[in-house]
């Protein structure tokens, strides 16, 4: 890199690099699981068994280097 | 057993099928017995690519449905020995495939031949699903274009998903085949390089083929271009087929092809 670098303007493959990073970051978080309706299915089925319920959550969460599944269940009243 | 080779990308019109082509072909060269399989119902394209669409009496979904027997519906190539093409249905409709009948036909060709390598539809629908099923090994094709590379990681994420060896606690290969790079454009910064890509996709690569005029060309003729020896894009396929069959082979190094004036201006650097 010479020094005239500096002042130029950021080339458009890393705008394109950043884009991309950055909305795959956001994809990613949203399909991590495929068969996460599957998987939600047969949750509440073997939840039933022990318990009433109304509805189960299951949100995927990222932070820094740890990645979460969140699964929230909702009893019945 | 032979092996599955699905040939896939998310995006459309980023080089699928002149990459099955073309690998088929190459493997074929390399002595295995290889059949190119069209999965793109309704939107056939591979006959034309390997210059085999005047054969065609019966497709896979004749097949499928006992219209006829398999050995009826496979062209053997008659310039290329060992190379055989399934071409897909081109008047009926894509939702006619099912998953047992896929699994029925491919079980029966990994009985003759050493690769079956599948054509993927692009999109992420049934077909894809179907031909990704009973993979053994998938190859995603991808352009260095955001477009295209966001949707190759789409599908990348739902492989494992959609595939019987994944289900079964195996690991199907994923590879990445980087198409149609303009060193030019990468060595002034106007294009993702390879560096690039592989950065956001996490996969291995398996092969970098440059854009060049020698496709077009070998694409109007029907003749694949890993048949022409001194094509630098025909030996970009020929490398990922010695790579599928496990050689540890460099990848081109592609670099612009410099003008007087680009030599001129470098001085001055």
């Amino acid at each position: 890199m010479s020094l005239f670098d500096i002042f130029k303007k950021k080339k458009s493959k890393d705008i394109a690099k950043d884009r991309l990073m950055m909305m795959l970051a956001y994809e990613r978080a949203n399909t991590k699981i495929e068969n996460l309706d599957e998987m939600k299915k047969d949750l509440i089925n073997v939840v039933k068994k022990y318990l009433e319920i109304k509805d189960i959550q299951i949100k995927t969460n990222s932070n820094q280097n740890i990645e979460t599944l969140e699964v929230e269940i909702i009893l019945a009243k | 057993m032979g092996e599955v080779i699905t040939i896939t990308s998310g995006k459309g019109g980023v080089g699928k099928s002149t990459s099955t082509a073309n690998i088929a072909t190459a493997l074929a060269k390399q002595g295995k017995k290889v059949i190119a399989v069209d999965f793109d119902i309704g939107l056939r394209n591979l006959d034309m690519i390997l210059g085999l669409e005047n054969r065609i009496v019966f497709d896979v979904v004749d097949v499928m449905e006992e219209n006829c027997n398999l050995a009826q519906a496979i062209i053997k190539d008659k310039r290329v020995e060992n190379l055989h093409f399934l071409p897909a249905s081109q008047t009926k409709d894509k939702n006619v495939l099912n998953k047992d009948k896929v699994e029925k036909l491919i079980e029966e060709l990994k009985k003759d031949f050493d690769y079956i390598l599948i054509d993927s539809p692009a999109g992420i629908e049934s077909g894809f699903e179907h031909s990704i099923y009973l993979a053994d090994r998938a190859l995603i094709v991808t352009t260095p274009e955001i477009s295209s590379v966001r949707d190759a990681d789409r599908v990348i994420g739902i492989i494992d998903a959609k595939s019987k060896k994944a289900k079964e606690g195996k690991e199907v290969l994923k590879h990445i085949i980087i198409n149609r790079i303009k060193p030019e454009l990468v060595e002034k910064g106007q294009m993702l390089s390879t560096e690039d890509v592989l950065h956001i996709l996490a996969l291995p690569l398996i092969g970098v083929v440059p854009d060049d005029e020698d496709i077009v060309n070998s694409t109007n003729l029907g003749k694949p271009v890993v048949l022409d020896e001194n094509s630098l894009v025909g030996e970009a396929f020929r490398r990922i087929a010695r790579r599928i069959l496990g050689e540890k082979v460099e990848f081109l190094d592609l670099k612009a092809k410099k003008g007087l004036l680009s030599k001129l201006k470098g001085l001055f650097k």
